[in-house]
């Protein structure tokens, strides 16, 4: 590519209408070509695949209407909703599960609005938690499949992660404690170092090693604790980012009043590292959100894991890509919404400093 | 309790300075003492606890640790390898070759991905609206699911595909069904490769030392020896349907294709945001003053833009190539043979969990952490060179 199709500087945003538009399309003749060539594939792409996913597709129907079509099965995705969603959940007890969510999901659209910030959300989190564990407690932990699995690893993940990622940080910059820091330096390079996958996998087989067999906790447990326990590495690095943000003299003049460490960490530098830091911590929100796909490698199955599983139905002889595709929407959906909130909240702190 | 403050020389040193240390000071340092001792202790008492526990479970199995299970036969089938293997072999050559499918997906992986992220990175910065926005549209798409379900989808795709039967086969040699893409195969006699490879390194020196003038008949001329070396040498193994497979040729199988697709185009996403940032970082000036002096095009961007803009991309973009390596080890969920699968496989024949999870952690470390500090002494000689 040649450089008079580059942009070299960010332009303002103008409305793309009549000339404008004529001359950054056909203005040169590289950008005459790229255009033609965008274009032709889109116009020979964008056709084909409203054919498949629109035209010549099954909403409703049995496998053998969505075998004489040539489009996609929607049709699977409907009649196999409540199995990506719930997975082997009782079908009769399913409710449970769906209440559980929409109290989880009540407790984070309210966390997310700055109004609520108080202590008294800590309690309904608590609260929320364990109606929700009680909800799901209807069937055995083998049977939890879904969405709930996919939430419970995600928020295990995030609010395990933080603050244990927040100890690291500060534990990574202290000076006066070298062991300390040399702890949480092996820690964090070590755990961020192999694959998630590969920590799953230890977590899972080395922790029945570890403790007496009493104290042994089921799978699911197993890889909650192995998301926290990864998700603190990734985090704290994400707030060390923020740490080094901040001019020294912030620490020398808070120490200056007199605070202690903990209130100096508590009321000056966190407040204002967290803010600086909040867009590596969206992503590493949004990597947890993806990564949640993972605990497939334990036999547990997430959103991802229950798709997979229905497409291995002989009853309905599909491939499964329109329910990947479905998972894939309900990702980008939530991914999406996360990099939307982290956004909003950085300009209202931008604008509340 | 006040633990250590950081940035010693700037903040908590300064409070303390051996001249006029307080009584408090020494109080501090004593209390530093005493909190590093405790954390010692309490992860020496962890350590130590585990270390009971575990010889314990271990001596309920009649087990015992070390590496010697490495020699025995591993008594698995590897699907698809570099380099022989059979079940006979030992547990070690099948690390070994697993290893090298690491290696070589990765590898294949990251060109791929850089290239093809470049080419969406500076497309999203094309003044053009439609290449602007079908760009911003890929990476949108790709980085915001899961890379383990674009794999999982991708290797659907393949599975619709028609059965061996019913290949879809161009000339009579190149096959695509479900169980992959068999193309043929170029077959060279080990004296034929060295000696063309050692036409072609001597070709790059020469061409690289003469002038202009001289490249062209340099280049052909070497390519007619480098012709002459193999003439004779070289077979064509072309695939045929054999029963329910294909036999002889190259085979792509849909498990490799599903996870090299897989890294490349969710790679490609982030490496494309990488070098949109890098080039937007280099300075307006900068174009100016190379547009003054009459750069255009190719050699603008060749000269004056590209060579500042990677001292931006390169520390962010060796961190997406240590992810990628890392997240090959997904190929064990698309059933690709690389190293996390073999040492599951290992570790779930043998027992022997704690060694092979020592290799396992060494293995995926050794890029990680030298990637690491190749970027500390990058960024030092950054530093230095940019203050010079």
């Amino acid at each position: 590519m040649t450089s008079h199709a580059l942009s070299s500087s960010p332009q303002p945003r103008q409305p793309l209408l009549g000339w404008r538009l004529v001359e950054l399309l056909f203005g040169t003749r590289g950008n005459t070509v790229l255009s033609l060539v965008g274009l032709a594939a889109i116009t020979v792409v964008a056709p084909s695949v409203l054919r498949w996913a629109v035209l010549d597709a099954v909403f409703v129907g049995t496998r053998d209407d969505c075998q004489a079509a040539a489009g996609a099965c929607w049709a699977f995705v409907g009649a196999k909703l409540s199995f990506f969603l719930f997975g082997f959940y009782p079908p009769d007890l399913r409710w449970r599960p769906a209440l559980a969510v929409l109290v989880i999901a009540t407790l984070i659209g309210a966390s997310l609005l700055p109004r609520f910030w108080r202590p008294a959300l800590l309690l309904a989190w608590l609260i929320g938690a364990v109606v929700a564990v009680v909800l799901m407690m209807g069937a055995p932990t083998n049977q939890w499949g879904g969405l709930p699995v996919s939430l419970m690893v995600t928020l295990v993940g995030v609010l395990g992660g933080v603050p244990l990622g927040v100890l690291l940080a500060l534990g990574r910059r202290t000076r006066e404690l070298p062991f300390v820091r040399l702890a949480c330096v092996v820690w964090i390079e070590v755990v961020r170092g192999v694959p998630l996958i590969s920590i799953l996998f230890i977590v899972n087989v080395m922790v029945p090693l570890f403790l007496p067999e009493m104290l042994t906790p089921e799978k699911l447990s197993r890889a909650l604790i192995a998301y926290a326990l990864a998700a603190s590495a990734y985090f704290a690095e994400a707030v060390r980012g923020g740490l080094q943000g901040l001019p020294a003299t912030q620490e020398d003049a808070a120490r200056a009043l007199g605070l202690s460490y903990w209130k100096v960490m508590r009321f000056v530098i966190l407040p204002q590292a967290l803010r600086i830091a909040i867009p590596p911590l969206a992503n590493t929100v949004i990597s947890f959100i993806q990564e949640s796909s993972l605990v497939m490698a334990l036999g547990l199955s997430a959103l991802l894991g229950t798709v997979q599983l229905a497409a291995r139905d002989p009853q309905w002889l599909v491939t499964g890509t329109e329910g990947y595709l479905f998972a894939g929407a309900i990702y980008f959906a939530l991914c999406t919404a996360t990099a939307a909130y982290a956004t909003w909240l950085e300009r209202r702190s931008v604008r509340s400093s | 309790m006040q633990p250590g403050f950081s940035r010693g020389t700037r903040s908590s040193d300064r409070w303390c300075v051996a001249d006029f240390a307080p009584r408090w000071c020494t109080r501090r340092r004593l209390r530093a003492l005493f909190l590093q001792l405790a954390a010692v202790a309490g992860i020496v008492a962890i350590a130590a606890w585990i270390v009971e526990t575990t010889t314990g479970h271990l001596a309920e199995r009649n087990m015992s640790a070390g590496f010697g299970f490495l020699r025995q036969h591993a008594g698995f089938v590897i699907g698809e390898t570099l380099i022989r293997f059979d079940a006979q072999d030992s547990y070690l050559r099948a690390l070994v070759v697993c290893g090298l499918n690491t290696v070589f997906v990765s590898l294949l992986a990251c060109v791929a991905a850089t290239i093809l992220g470049a080419v969406i990175g500076l497309g999203r910065l094309a003044a053009n609206p439609v290449l602007q926005r079908l760009a911003s549209l890929y990476i949108l798409t790709f980085r915001n699911t899961p890379l383990l379900l674009q794999m999982i989808l991708w290797y659907a795709l393949l599975q619709s595909l028609p059965p061996v039967r019913q290949a879809i086969s161009v000339a009579g040699s190149v096959f695509l069904s479900q169980r992959g893409l068999r193309l043929p195969a170029l077959e060279v006699e080990p004296g034929g490769l060295v000696a063309a490879v050692g036409v072609i390194a001597v070709a790059i020196v020469v061409v690289s030392r003469v002038g202009l003038r001289w490249r062209l008949p340099v280049l052909i001329a070497s390519l007619l020896i480098g012709a002459a070396a193999l003439f004779g040498r070289v077979s064509v193994d072309i695939p045929a349907r054999r029963g329910f497979n294909f036999a002889g040729g190259l085979e792509i199988t849909p498990e490799f294709a599903a996870l090299f697709a897989g890294l490349t185009l969710y790679y490609a996403a982030y490496i494309a945001e990488i070098v949109r940032g890098g080039i937007l970082a280099v300075p307006q000036g900068q174009w100016d003053a190379a547009r003054a002096l009459g750069f255009t095009g190719g050699s603008l961007m060749r000269y004056v833009v590209v060579p500042q803009a990677l001292r931006v991309i390169t520390p962010p973009l060796t961190m997406e190539y240590v992810g990628l390596i890392k997240a090959s080890s997904l190929g064990i969920l698309v059933g690709y043979p690389e190293l996390f699968w073999s040492v599951t496989v290992m570790i779930g024949q043998t027992g022997h969990a704690i060694e092979g999870i020592a290799l396992l952690m060494v293995a995926y470390l050794v890029p990680s952490l030298s990637a690491a500090a190749a970027m500390n002494i990058f960024n030092r000689h950054l530093l230095r060179t940019s203050a010079a």
